[in-house]
């Protein structure tokens, strides 16, 4: 082949190749200058191919001074074929560029947007579709407030924005509306575009979504705000304080008692802005005791003065207050008010010395009443008897001086018969009153006894007990039987003593028509041991049930002997041994008595 | 004792200064009984002091001593009696209604010879005191020579 047709054929197809370059590219990759000589050239270009293929195909030379013109523009052309290329390897770089920027665009952590100077979006990231649920179509062209549920201020911030009011770098809080027509707490931050000449020519802003930060906020302010109410409503005065003593968290009620209207008041201040030095000084220690040995202070009974001046007592609790990394940095108090307490306490110790006092006068009054009582028995007794002697001797004097005759049937009547018996009548009297009056001798000595409390073996003492009133036992005919007994805490001899006395009214009121049992068992309930004397003796009617433990009173005081005292004492002791004495009695079956003694 | 020892009863109440002479007359005691009718007096007697009757040196002395009295109560007579270097050797013999053992306690441990406790019932009374009269009778009681 001709060099000149190879050559031919190489510019045609390097004219097709910047031809297919030029189509790729066509849009960016040439200034709009270049593109019109390169578009009047590649026309050139395809006459000339034009004209080579005919001139190829039928031999023909048509145009002969046109490829003489062409042949003078072929350096020219090269050129430009050479252009094209290069430019053509720039575009597919640039393109990749792109492609990787609009891949970091869309991929961004944080939603993308670009609005024009309208306010219209002209771009958006993936991300941000992706957040607010739309497709880019939907969004682009739109202004951005439409996606806004507050479109005004929006709007308006837009404008703001566009007119360069708001310095650069500033973040704002919306609330975006998503597709689903939900809501999206975000942080946008704003970059204003310029052009080359430096006019604004829109605004990039960056969204960021703060739902899980908002939420974190959210539950932290509902969690603060639950734990204020909780402490501003607390009765106790409750307050935090730094380790200089200075209160960092004060409740309502601690302001109210240190004479401040809120809490607030009361932050950065110490006890010395409110209370007297020494008081002041004394929570001072406390505080400084508690930071310092990191021990805490647990329900301190102390006294205080409130701000209208009223002395109150109240009990306080400081525990040391740590860091995350467990370094003391104050400390947290509690104080309540126990003023009604303590008055209650003061009055209940008055009550009781009070108590005390009259108890320890009863107590002699009845021991001095009753001793002194009997000192005119023994005259009224002794003198009854002198009297009677003086019968006596008149009597026989007269028997053996004087005629009967003489002495007149009345006389007779009374020395005989009347003196005699109404001295028999004082004397019988005398003698019940002076039983009486040693009774509350006993029950009042009783009264003064010391109460030795110590482990009991009941077993032991059952056993002594009922030995020595073997004889009465025996009397009666009846048997005793005793189960294993717990033991308990008691005096060891006023215990005797209870379980003689009902022991002894056990053996007093049997049923003579039936041989006596009397069973004594007992049982631990709720750290009481509860111990049972059971006969089956006569009884008692429900009707009298209540009145047995009462002082002086006796069943059957004429078949009976016993001052009526028994029970009275039995309970009496029971009552000083915080226990219990209790009957369970059916008339003509038998009795249970009852005594509840602390187990050991 | 001998016949001329004194039987000093110091006893507020009269009824029961009359049954107990009776009973030790009746018992056979035939000494000087005198009644003295409170710690007061018992004590003014004793010391040789105020205007009622008074102790007369070198005689024999025995007291009956009840607890209950006005003024000055037996324990407390007990105690000045036996403080005082030659009162101590008079025996004195507790006649009381008091069963108290705390008080029986206190008289022993403060000196007394004897403690009795009257009893209410007559017989039992005159039993005690008869009692008490045969002890006298066998009883030997030192001389007080002076006062202090």
């Amino acid at each position: 082949m001709h060099p000149v047709a190879v050559f031919d054929i190489i510019t045609f197809l390097a004219s097709l190749a910047a031809l297919i370059v030029l189509l790729k590219g066509w849009k960016r990759a040439l200034e709009p200058k270049a593109k019109l000589v390169f578009t009047g050239l590649l026309v050139f270009t395809m006459c000339y191919g034009f004209s080579l293929f005919v001139e190829w195909t039928w031999q023909t030379k048509v145009l002969d001074r046109i490829e003489d013109i062409i042949g003078a523009l072929v350096p020219m052309w090269w050129a430009f074929v050479i252009y094209a290329f290069l430019a053509g390897i720039a575009e597919e770089e640039l393109r990749e560029r792109e492609a990787r920027f609009q891949e970091l665009f869309d991929e961004a952590p944080v939603g993308y947007h670009e609005l024009d100077t309208e306010g219209r979006i002209m771009r958006v990231n993936r991300t941000e579709l992706d957040m607010l649920g739309y497709t880019a179509e939907e969004m682009l062209g739109k202004p951005v407030w439409e996606f806004s549920v507050d479109k005004e201020k929006s709007r308006d911030t837009v404008a703001d924005k566009l007119a360069g009011d708001i310095p650069p770098g500033r973040v704002f809080e919306r609330t975006l509306r998503r597709k689903d027509g939900n809501t999206l707490p975000v942080l946008v931050g704003v970059r204003l575009l310029r052009d080359k000449a430096g006019r604004i020519s829109g605004i990039r802003s960056a969204i960021q979504n703060i739902t899980e930060r908002k939420r974190a906020e959210e539950s932290l302010a509902e969690e603060r705000s639950l734990l204020r109410t909780l402490i501003d409503n607390m009765p106790d005065n409750i307050f935090v304080k730094d380790i200089e003593s200075r209160f960092v968290v004060a409740n309502i009620a601690v302001a109210h008692f240190m004479g401040a209207t809120t809490p607030d008041e009361l932050l950065g201040k110490t006890d010395f802005d409110f209370y007297p030095q020494e008081l002041a000084a004394r929570y001072y220690a406390d505080d400084q005791k508690v930071i310092q040995s990191g021990q805490p202070l647990v329900s301190r009974e102390e006294p205080a003065v409130d701000a209208a001046g009223s002395r109150k007592w109240y009990s306080t609790t400081k525990v040391p207050l740590r860091d995350s990394r467990g370094k003391i940095v104050g400390l947290v108090g509690i104080s309540r008010d126990i003023t009604a307490r303590k008055l209650a306490e003061e009055d209940s110790e008055r009550l009781m010395q009070t108590l005390a006092l009259k108890n320890e006068e009863l107590e002699s009054v009845l021991y001095v009443t009753s001793h002194d009582l009997r000192a005119p028995l023994v005259n009224i007794q002794g003198f009854s008897h002198e009297l009677s002697r003086s019968c006596d001797l008149i009597c026989s004097a007269l028997r053996d001086k004087v005629p009967a005759a003489d002495v007149g049937e009345k006389v007779r009547t009374a020395l005989n018969k009347d003196v005699p018996e109404a001295l028999g009548f004082i004397m019988t009297s005398a003698k019940r009153m002076d039983s009486l009056l040693s009774g509350l001798l006993r029950l009042s000595r009783l009264g003064q006894a010391a109460v030795n409390i110590e482990p009991l073996d009941m077993n032991a003492m059952l056993t002594d007990v009922t030995k020595s009133m073997e004889y009465q036992v025996k009397e009666a005919g009846a048997t005793v039987d005793i189960e294993s007994l717990p033991p308990c805490l008691g005096d060891a001899s006023q215990i005797n003593q209870v379980f003689s006395n009902i022991l002894d009214n056990a053996l007093k009121y049997l049923d003579e028509s039936r041989p006596g049992v009397i069973r004594i068992y007992a049982k631990v309930e709720d750290g009481q041991s509860i111990y049972c004397v059971e006969d089956n003796g006569a009884g008692i009617a429900p009707e009298h049930q209540s009145k047995i433990f009462e002082i002086f009173h006796r069943l059957e005081p004429d078949k009976k002997s016993g001052e009526g005292l028994g029970l009275t004492i039995v309970r009496h002791i029971l009552d000083r041994h915080n226990g219990k004495v209790w009957a369970e009695s059916e008339l003509g079956k038998g009795s249970k008595f009852f005594v509840s003694l602390p187990s050991v | 004792m001998k016949k001329e020892g004194v039987i000093l009863i110091a006893e507020d109440d009269e009824g029961h200064f009359e049954l107990i002479k009776r009973s030790l007359q009746r018992a056979g005691i035939c000494n000087e009984i005198l009644r003295l009718a409170d710690g007061q007096e018992t004590l003014d007697f004793l010391l040789i002091r105020g205007d009622g009757p008074k102790r007369e040196p070198d005689k024999q002395y025995l007291l009956l001593l009840d607890i209950r009295m006005p003024k000055i109560d037996g324990i407390e007579v007990l105690e000045k009696v036996k403080q005082d270097p030659e009162l101590k050797k008079i025996p004195v013999i507790m006649l009381t209604a008091t069963d108290d053992p705390r008080t029986i306690e206190r008289c022993h441990s403060l000196g007394c010879s004897v403690y009795i406790v009257k009893p209410v019932e007559y017989e039992d009374f005159a039993d005690a005191v008869r009692k008490v009269g045969l002890l006298l009778s066998v009883v030997e009681v030192p001389q007080i020579s002076r006062v202090k």
